[in-house]
């Protein structure tokens, strides 16, 4: 079982080669936009990073150094959305932590309102934090192979029967905790939809209108969350639960599907 | 034995002197309405004797820096635990003459022959302001003004001519006597044309204003304009309940107790305050709209060294006094050569506010750290002034790998001291030079049908291995099954080899064949022994499953047939023979079905 997993997973990523571009190698362009970083042309690195990103490839290497590229230019919201982005797919790298942190360290939001969510929310996203949602995928599928493995094993040797049963149940609360796990994560990228202020200054109003009055401000690099969309408006809420609207095109998705 | 007995005589001549005397002493029950005052207010102390009701003013000693004046006397009669307790109760004023902490008792007064103790309670005496009246001189006036009323709300300023975003004081404050208020809320005030902090906790505090004992409760705020012209500040509101003694119901001992409560909402005076806008001439491009007195400080981290990219954290204080509302972070001069992030705010008090600026050096040629100006609007002197903090000197060096540059302390310029110490620095870390799998945006495994639909192929799977193995291990275990399963597939093969034989011309080779492959089938079918099975085994087990009569007779003539064959093998021709086949097949396709 788990080699036809393997077989698979192999299929699918032969079939996400063949979708790519023909004559453009997006590794050699990686490789030059990395070298023009080494002699800090960071500008012409950033356009190939930026190149690569907009013909439809992603990778936490990749957004990874187009948040340090982003940074070095002093584009502090850019940099924060592209290192979230790189999290959501390396979240165990600790350069990225590190970078991220650093970069946090930047924003002119108090600290205090990014961790306005309640204690056990935190802890919470912590948790969930550690996986990434195809790596959960995968886990599911390993477990489900698991669990035929032992259940075949469980039909030719019937002395097996009471270690198997033991390790069906074990294998059952591993894959309903990832499956939880699993449906937060896709809810997260389906539904909560989080997102980075990239404007130095961001006005929340009451309303979705330019002359509506001020509710609360809001800064570069500070996560929001978009709750609805209207025009060229979104309805978003920030940490501290509180609900304002602002021009869509201050602010990038952080999960993109 | 002696020494023994003397000793117990001496013990109980000691209690029975000691008893009587410790009988006699009682305790003053002795409580303060406020242990913390300002300088200028003072505290209420009552003193109650039990069971000396007709007990004279008790002479007070002197205490070095408060003033204690009698006040009043009255009888005191309650209820605990079912028993009447009497006593009287005495009421002294205290009010301090000097900052400090004082200790008030313990007292001992001796009155019938009762010997009356006190604890000893420890008062603080602080010099902030708790009254209005410290605030404004006129508010003395307007106290007694309204001396005789129950109870009246004042509201002052500490100054009434002031510039635009200089800061000054309010303080509002409920008077009452002769009642008790509680339920207090804090003060609404009309401030067009001010903005105004949430007010502070009130203090209490109490005075004598034209002989009447007066109970203060003060609330304090600050306030600064916004705009120039002659605004008004006020009135300010504010609501509570009171309890007043209700006469209708007032009968004998429960005088005091019988009590009402009303809503009570008072209203203050407004004041009007002059504000003066900043004057334009001599205004620096680095004002920001500070005003009142300020000092400022400049942290430079790290100490060490400092490679190209990575960030330098300035934390620039400002301190002193004024409207720290409206201190915004200092100024640093445009450099090409750095990246500036922007200031966020690191700490904020009411007297000190500071600021966190990022900024990264980009060349290696840097020599120093820009300069960083603040400045503000001294309403005092009435002049706007300037603060600067360096330009910090940075060495620049060469290292092994790389240049490098180190922070020199800025506050002496003239001989740059170079800093030794490890590097310590706040940077990122470089980038990946390898770009990783690099796949379509958005895919996702979860989204892909294929990919899930996969995961049905393990069910199926075990299905199919669960079923085989099952019937794997019945043919194995049960002959019956595994005998009726087999009589099928080999009456098949038989067939078609009987057939075989019947085209190669071999009459009775054919009978014989096809006869062992009908007793063979049966055997098999019906768990019995092959060489065991004739036309009347047949017809019975036939009969006992129920078979058609028709079809008995037909097997019953297939036996015939096959038994006149190998006795008179002659006369047979092809067709005879095709449909003894015939008869073959047709009783197999009737025996599968029972």
């Amino acid at each position: 079982m788990l080699v036809i997993i393997m077989v698979s997973i192999s299929i699918f990523s032969v079939h996400y080669a063949l979708s790519e571009d023909i004559g453009y190698d997006p590794y050699l362009k990686f490789n030059e936009a990395s070298l023009l970083y080494s002699e800090s042309r960071f500008e012409e690195a950033l356009k190939l990073y930026e190149d690569i990103s907009g013909r439809g490839y992603e990778s936490a290497a990749l957004y990874y150094n187009l948040g340090n590229t982003y940074l070095k230019l002093g584009v502090l919201g850019k940099a924060i959305l592209y290192y979230e982005r790189a999290l959501r797919l390396a979240p165990y790298d600790s350069d990225l932590k590190s970078n991220i942190r650093y970069a946090n360290s930047l924003k002119q939001q108090p600290a205090a309102m990014e961790n306005a969510s309640l204690w056990i929310n935190r802890r919470i996203d912590a948790v969930f934090a550690i996986f990434t949602v195809d790596g959960l995928t995968k886990l599911l599928s390993v477990v489900c192979g698991l669990v035929f493995l032992f259940l075949v094993i469980a039909v030719f040797k019937e002395g097996f029967a009471h270690f198997t049963r033991r390790a069906v149940i074990t294998l059952a609360v591993v894959f309903m905790v990832a499956v939880t796990t699993l449906s937060f994560k896709i809810y997260q990228i389906e539904y909560m939809r989080s997102a980075i202020v990239l404007d130095n200054i961001v006005d929340a109003r009451y309303e979705p209108l330019a002359e509506a009055p001020v509710h609360f401000k809001l800064y570069e690099g500070a996560r929001i969350i978009v709750l609805k969309t209207r025009g060229e408006w979104s309805q978003i809420k920030r940490a501290d639960n509180k609900i304002g609207w602002i021009q869509s095109s201050s602010y990038g998705i952080i999960d993109i599907n | 034995m002696i020494s023994k007995f003397k000793k117990f005589i001496l013990l109980i001549l000691l209690i029975a002197i000691t008893l009587p005397v410790l009988a006699q002493q009682k305790d003053i029950e002795i409580t303060l309405d406020n242990t913390e005052i300002s300088l200028g207010a003072s505290i209420r102390m009552d003193m109650v004797f039990d069971d000396a009701e007709d007990m004279p003013e008790p002479t007070m000693p002197e205490i070095k820096g408060l003033k204690i004046s009698y006040l009043r006397s009255t009888d005191m009669i309650s209820r605990l635990d079912g028993k009447i307790r009497r006593g009287r109760r005495h009421t002294y004023l205290i009010m301090p003459e000097t900052t400090g902490v004082f200790t008030i008792g313990p007292f001992d007064f001796v009155y019938n022959g009762t010997e009356y103790v006190s604890k000893k309670i420890g008062i603080r005496i602080t010099s902030g302001l708790s009254r209005p009246t410290e605030l404004k001189p006129e508010t003395a006036s307007e106290e007694e003004f309204r001396a005789k009323e129950n109870a009246f709300f004042i509201m002052v300023s500490d100054k009434d001519r002031v510039y635009v975003n200089e800061p000054f004081q309010i303080a509002a404050a409920l008077y009452y006597k002769d009642i008790q208020v509680t339920d207090i809320e804090y003060p609404a005030l009309d401030h067009e044309g001010l903005s105004i902090d949430e007010f502070k906790s009130p203090q209490a505090s109490r005075k004598q204003i034209k002989g009447y004992d007066y109970r203060i409760i003060t609330f304090k705020n600050t306030a600064f304009a916004i705009r120039p012209g002659d605004l008004k500040l006020g009135p300010a509101k504010i609501s509570c309940s009171m309890y007043a003694a209700d006469a209708s119901r007032s009968t004998g001992l429960a005088a005091g107790s019988s009590q009402k409560k009303a809503s009570l909402r008072l209203e203050s005076t407004p004041r009007n305050i002059t504000v003066l806008p900043l004057p334009q001439g001599g205004k620096p491009e680095s004002f920001k709209g500070a005003v009142g007195n300020f000092q400022l400080s400049l942290d430079v981290k790290p100490e060490g060294y400092i490679k190209t990219g990575e960030a330098i954290t300035l934390i620039m204080g400002v301190s002193g006094n004024g409207n720290f509302n409206m201190v915004s972070a200092p100024v640093i001069k445009e450099n090409q050569a750095f990246i500036f992030y922007n200031p966020s705010i690191e700490s904020e008090t009411d007297s000190y506010k500071s600021f966190k600026q990022i900024i990264m050096p980009k060349e290696n040629f840097i020599k120093e750290i820009p300069e960083i100006e603040f400045s503000f609007f001294d309403p005092i002197k009435e002049k706007y002034i300037i603060l600067k903090k360096g330009p910090i000197a940075i060495q620049v060096f060469e290292t092994e790998a790389r240049q490098a540059s180190t922070i020199i302390e800025a506050r002496d310029k003239t001989i740059p001291e170079k800093i030794e110490q490890e590097p310590i620095g706040e940077g990122i870390i470089y980038i990946k030079e390898t770009a990783g799998k690099l796949k379509g945006k958005g895919l996702r495994l979860y989204k892909d049908k294929t990919y899930l639909l996969l995961h049905l192929m393990p069910v199926f799977l075990y299905i199919s291995i669960a079923l085989l193995y099952k019937r794997h291990k019945r043919f194995k275990e049960d002959i019956r099954y595994a005998r009726a399963k087999k009589a099928q597939r080999q009456a098949r093969i038989g067939l078609k080899h009987a057939y075989s034989i019947l085209s190669s011309g071999g009459v009775e080779k054919f009978y014989s064949y096809i006869f062992e492959c009908i007793q063979e089938y049966f055997g098999n079918k019906f768990n019995l022994p092959h060489a065991g099975i004739t036309s009347d085994v047949t017809e019975r087990v036939l009969k006992s499953r129920n078979a058609d009569p028709s079809v008995i007779l037909q097997v019953k003539k297939f036996f015939d047939n096959c038994y006149l064959v190998r006795f008179t093998p002659y006369g047979y021709e092809k067709k005879d023979m095709l449909d003894t086949l015939e008869m073959a097949k047709m009783i197999i396709e009737y025996c599968r079905k029972i």
